[in-house]
């Protein structure tokens, strides 16, 4: 399934902080989760993930595991919260309304 | 393509970055590889699933060129110029607490009426079955009551429509106010 890249990403981004403010998770983790419902080259979401990073949204932290060395684990921050509190709500209006779009066939077209 | 020669091409690929957040990158990697081994998959699995390491370094040097392909987005990012701040938000709020107390008052009381009317209109159609009630356990069947009833129950249907009515512009006044306060509290455009 060839789709855009640039919109993939976009909602890459908005999966990975959804996942991460339900749970911390490490990378590995993460990109399990996504694949899972959305078809995607896990590997696209570490750049996303450093993003986030870099940009205020998400802390890391390390944390051992049972099984080998320890990992970074990724946690919302209180603006990381929030940035997605408003994306979610900003994708569900932007679905709703290309569904209605899909619906109504744009009758408004004269 | 196996774990090292992943690694090893992307390495090449990111070869202009600086050294040090070359080196966290790959270690992303790494720890992914590990994980996935722990797991039970093969390198070759992993390789698969990561998508290419020419995608991923495009990915990357893409995000570095301030070229922002993010530009392309549909999500909104929060452009940092007009992002409004705390103090805003709560200045916004403040000024809007009055406002909103009385609007909102008002949008509860109109939901009151509307309440009222939904009552009214279970109670007319309810009418025929006091009415079946009254014919059987009194014995008195009443001609006046009979159309007394009938004359009810159209009250009913015609304060039905008009609950409907009520309901919908009710919903569409509630959802539209709380709306726009939280784009006011957002204070940015509606339009992605």
């Amino acid at each position: 399934m060839e789709v855009n890249v640039q919109f993939k990403k976009g909602v890459l981004e908005l999966c990975c902080l959804f996942l991460i403010h339900k749970k911390d998770q490490y990378g590995y983790e993460l990109a399990q989760h996504v694949s899972q419902y959305v078809e995607v080259a896990e590997g696209a979401i570490y750049p996303v993930l450093r993003r986030l990073v870099k940009e205020g949204y998400c802390d890391t932290y390390l944390k051992e595991s049972t099984e080998g060395p320890s990992r970074k684990y990724y946690q919302l921050t209180v603006k990381g919260e929030m940035y997605m509190t408003e994306l979610m709500f900003e994708w569900k209006d932007f679905v709703a309304n290309v569904n209605r779009l899909f619906v109504e066939g744009g009758e408004q077209i004269g | 393509m196996d774990k090292t020669e992943f690694l090893n091409e992307l390495a090449l690929k990111l070869a202009g970055l600086d050294p040090e957040e070359r080196k966290e990158i790959l270690a992303d990697y790494m720890e992914h590889f590990a994980a996935g081994e722990t797991s039970g998959k093969s390198e070759q699995e992993i390789v698969f699933d990561l998508g290419t390491p020419d995608e991923i370094a495009r990915d990357i040097l893409a995000e570095r060129g301030e070229s922002l392909p993010e530009d392309s987005y549909y999500v909104p990012r929060p452009s940092q110029p007009k992002k409004r701040g705390a103090g805003f938000k709560v200045g916004v709020f403040l000024a809007m607490l009055i406002p909103n107390l009385v609007v909102y008052s008002l949008l509860l009381s109109f939901w009151g009426v509307v309440a009222g009317f939904i009552g009214s209109t279970v109670g007319f159609f309810l009418t025929p079955f006091g009415f079946i009630l009254d014919a059987v356990l009194n014995q008195a069947f009443e001609w006046y009551k009979l159309f007394g009833t009938i004359g009810i129950v159209g009250l009913g249907f015609i304060f039905f429509v008009v609950t409907i009515w009520m309901t919908k512009a009710m919903i569409i006044a509630t959802v539209g106010y709380t709306k726009f306060n939280i784009h006011l509290m957002k204070g940015e455009s509606k339009h992605v």
